[in-house]
């Protein structure tokens, strides 16, 4: 059977501005959600190699699967819409247009690994998102459409709050901190269940999937990658915002579906904050999911007049600030790397300043108890690679010729709760 | 085999792991534990317990795996 | 109850090693705060610190121990092995000593639960060990209550030290840069400290400082006179023969002699020269030792309010000796006896 047009892709349907779909509209484009019987939808994911796309790229049907092993009927679902990356967008518009394709994949999992409880973990500071899933929760309840309870709970907006671990921290009562992780989330989770957290995107994928099987999902995906890909596109592009892309698509296939950049490129940030920089030249062809991770889908295109350093010093600064502070050497020495790369941003660095953060990089390496401080080691190798000669530049002379105000986003979040 | 993993929430940067066990154990430049992971020989045993039995907030501890976890 | 003549080698043993499980416990203290601050230098790792700490913990149980058992063993102070384990209770001074109890207690507490700390868990462990600081004061009152020797130099200059050292090292940790304390409980243990230390300061100079101290503090009254008399080895006797007459009213002449603390009164009956009388006091003291000897024997030995006039009763005989004293110091007074209330 052909899948009409417009029930293929995330994103397929009424368009963002009518606001969230209805549990009717949802159901004439889509139909009823199928059922499965006990972990047979498991092998479906699996079939469709559908990847988890909160940034870790896990393949969904190996955790789903751990975690069904481990439940005995009591197992807690965990859809993560926290998205506290700075620059993402892909969450909140999934949850404020297809909140149905969300909660149908949270039940789809409910059911697959034999779970009582579903939980939908949305930020305090989207408002927004947390309306459009509370109304749409209303919607099946009055259907009768929820085997199992759903409930929303707020994290704080801080960074590490969207990973795992502190999910699952704060709805066990505590803080939105990484924790240790033996006991991994399907061993021992919420309430020392066995908990799967999913991203909202991954679980929207699993209610396509669903519907029209693992084959047609597979083939919506080019070049080895199945399914399609939100991804947000940010500063020199025409169209900023979130775009839907097939699977495996290239960097510069992204670009161009956001309308092209809107200067000369000089380099790319791909997988947003915790993801790396890459040259321009070098990164037209990397494909999404395949040659470069995809982390949370932010894809920032950096143009030539701006200073790298400057920016990756900002963004050093914001990744230090955001360090849960439980770990010494991520508390202390992402605290140092951005101190160190923001005198080299403001030209009063030395050569052994440059020798000493990389030396910090080496030493810093795997040893947080979550990868945040890896995620901020990649993220400045590789702005030093690619920014090496406004490096030397700055090195050398103290400034370079390049605008040097920041143009991605490090917000200060250190008044808020975490 | 046996090796020496630290838990580094509960690690406080005492350091006295690294005075006790400089084989196994050094100190980065924040006074935090740089563990090598590598198996610990028969003799290396008794001293890496009293390594563990030394942390002030048993963030060190002995684990028996056949792969260093990083 | 066996009656005790005086302080022996066990009652002197009590009290020595309680100043130096005092002196340990101390230095147990000052060198977990040195840990936790995480002192070092080329001759003395960090490891030092706590290892010795760890050793001393233990050191100071076999001294407290000794301490503990000789002063159950010792008649002296009538302690019995019920009263150190259960505070506040028994006759020699129950609340100080009973601050030592629980001071001790607490210390094995602290000891058990750091030797099971592999079971129990690093958080409880944690909890129980900030008991540490109130430990230390508990032991530092008890001494100071319960001390014989508060007033003496020695232990003066030793318990000073004591707290000079604790109150230095929290001082040095509760200023010090490490960010492990936010600023508002760090100030309030600033404040704890110095409020502690100046209440510590008029607690010792109101009380255990002052004469009289021994009696306030609980201590019974057989013992008062035992100490400092000038034949230690005599013993109170409750009823002695022959029996003093009732019915006196006799001058007394004698001479006042100061004998160390003591002061030492020696009257003479002039009505009957073969009366004579001895009143030895320490110090300030409330209560002293009066013997009274008659053509040689001893008719009464027994403790003496000295408040104002000489009181005691000897045997069935009610005593009452009022003194003056001449311009050129000599002694006068008068002795009556009456018959004792029962």
């Amino acid at each position: 059977m052909i899948a009409p047009a417009e029930t293929l892709r995330l994103l397929d349907g009424p368009r963002p501005a009518d606001g969230p779909e209805s549990l009717q509209s949802h159901l004439a484009r889509l139909g009823p959600r199928p059922s499965h019987s006990g972990g047979a939808f498991i092998d479906v994911v699996d079939r469709a190699g559908l990847r988890g796309r909160g940034g870790a790229g896990f393949p969904t049907a190996t955790k789903w699967a751990a975690t069904r092993d481990r439940s005995r009927g009591n197992a807690i679902v965990v859809a993560n819409g926290a998205e506290t990356e700075p620059m993402s967008a892909k969450d909140r518009a999934l949850m404020t247009t297809r909140p149905h394709l969300v909660l149908d994949g949270l039940l789809l999992a409910a059911e697959a690994v034999a779970a009582k409880r579903a939980v939908v973990y949305i930020s305090r500071a989207h408002d927004d998102a947390a309306a459009a899933v509370t109304a749409a929760i209303d919607e099946r309840r009055a259907a009768r459409d929820l085997p199992v309870p759903v409930t929303l709970a707020r994290a704080p907006h801080r960074y590490v709050a969207g990973e795992e671990s502190a999910a699952i921290a704060h709805l066990n009562g505590g803080a939105a901190r990484p924790t240790m992780v033996p006991p991994r989330p399907f061993e021992r989770g919420v309430d020392g269940r066995p908990t799967v957290v999913n991203n909202v995107e991954t679980l929207a994928h699993a209610a396509l999937i669903a519907r029209h099987g693992p084959e047609v999902y597979q083939r919506l995906g080019a070049d080895g990658a199945t399914g399609t890909v939100l991804v947000t596109m940010a500063s020199a592009v025409h169209s900023a915002g979130v775009h839907e892309l097939p699977g495996g698509s290239t960097v510069a296939e992204a670009i161009s579906a956001a309308g092209g950049a809107t200067a000369s490129v000089a380099a790319v940030l791909v997988g947003g904050y915790f993801g790396r920089w890459v040259a321009a030249e070098d990164a037209w062809d990397l494909r999404l999911g395949i040659d470069v991770p995809l982390g949370a889908g932010v894809i920032a295109v950096f143009p030539h007049g701006r200073c790298g350093v400057t920016q990756t010093a900002a963004l050093m600064g914001f990744l230090a600030r955001e360090s849960a502070r439980q770990c010494g050497p991520c508390e202390h020495g992402l605290a140092a790397l951005a101190g160190t790369t923001a005198e080299l941003a403001a030209g009063r660095a030395k050569p052994r300043d440059a020798e000493r953060l990389n030396r910090w990089i080496e030493q810093i390496a795997g040893r947080g108890a979550c990868h945040h401080p890896d995620g901020a080691l990649a993220l400045l190798a590789s702005g030093l690679r690619v920014f090496a000669g406004d490096v030397s530049t700055h090195l050398r002379r103290g400034r370079c010729d390049r605008d040097p105000s920041p143009l991605l986003p490090a917000p200060d979040w250190t008044g808020r709760r975490g | 085999m046996i090796r020496l993993r630290v838990n580094p929430i509960r690690c406080d940067g005492f350091g006295m792991c690294a005075e006790l066990l400089p084989e196994r154990l050094t100190l980065d430049d924040w006074g935090y534990p740089i563990v090598d992971g590598r198996p610990l020989s028969p003799e290396l045993v008794a001293l890496a317990r009293r390594a563990v039995a030394a942390c002030p907030t048993a963030a060190l501890r002995l684990v028996d795996e056949a792969e260093p976890h990083r | 109850m066996i009656a005790a003549s005086g302080p022996t080698a066990l009652w002197y043993t009590a009290r020595s090693t309680g100043y130096v499980s005092l002196l340990l416990l101390t230095a147990i203290l000052v060198l977990g705060i040195i840990t936790a601050m995480r002192v070092d230098s080329r001759e003395w790792p960090r490891f030092l610190s706590q290892a010795v700490h760890r050793n001393l913990s233990l050191l100071v149980l076999v001294f407290l121990a000794i301490h503990i058992l000789t002063s159950i063993i010792d008649p002296f102070a009538g302690i019995a092995a019920l009263n150190t384990v259960v505070p506040f209770t028994g006759s020699y001074r129950p609340v100080w000593l009973g601050l030592g109890v629980l001071s001790m207690e607490l210390m094995v507490a602290l000891t058990v639960t750091s030797l099971l700390r592999h079971r129990i868990g690093f958080r409880l462990w944690r909890v129980i060990h900030w008991a540490a600081y109130a430990a230390w004061p508990l032991a530092l009152v008890h001494t100071l209550g319960t001390g014989s020797d508060v007033r003496s130099a020695w232990a003066f200059v030793l318990t000073l030290g004591c707290v000079a050292a604790v109150v230095f090292a929290l001082v040095w940790r509760l200023t010090s840069d490490r960010a492990s304390m936010r600023p508002p409980v760090r100030g309030l243990a600033l404040v704890a400290t110095a409020v502690t230390t100046i209440a510590l300061a008029g607690f010792a100079a109101a009380g255990p400082l002052h004469t009289g101290w021994a009696k306030s503090a609980g201590t019974p009254d057989r013992l008062l006179a035992a100490n400092g008399s000038a034949s230690p080895a005599a013993t109170p006797t409750p009823a002695p023969v022959p029996a003093l007459a009732t019915n006196l009213r006799d001058p007394l002449t004698g001479t006042v002699v100061q004998n160390g603390r003591t002061v030492q009164v020696d009257l003479s009956d002039t009505s009957n020269a073969t009366l004579k009388m001895a009143v030895a006091v320490r110090g300030e003291a409330t209560s002293g030792r009066l013997v009274i000897t008659e053509g040689g024997a001893t008719v009464c030995d027994t403790t003496a309010s000295v408040v104002q006039d000489v009181v005691a009763t000897c045997g069935r005989t009610s005593v009452d000796i009022s003194l003056g004293q001449q311009p050129d110091g000599s002694i006068t007074g008068q002795l009556v006896t009456g018959v004792a209330a029962q």
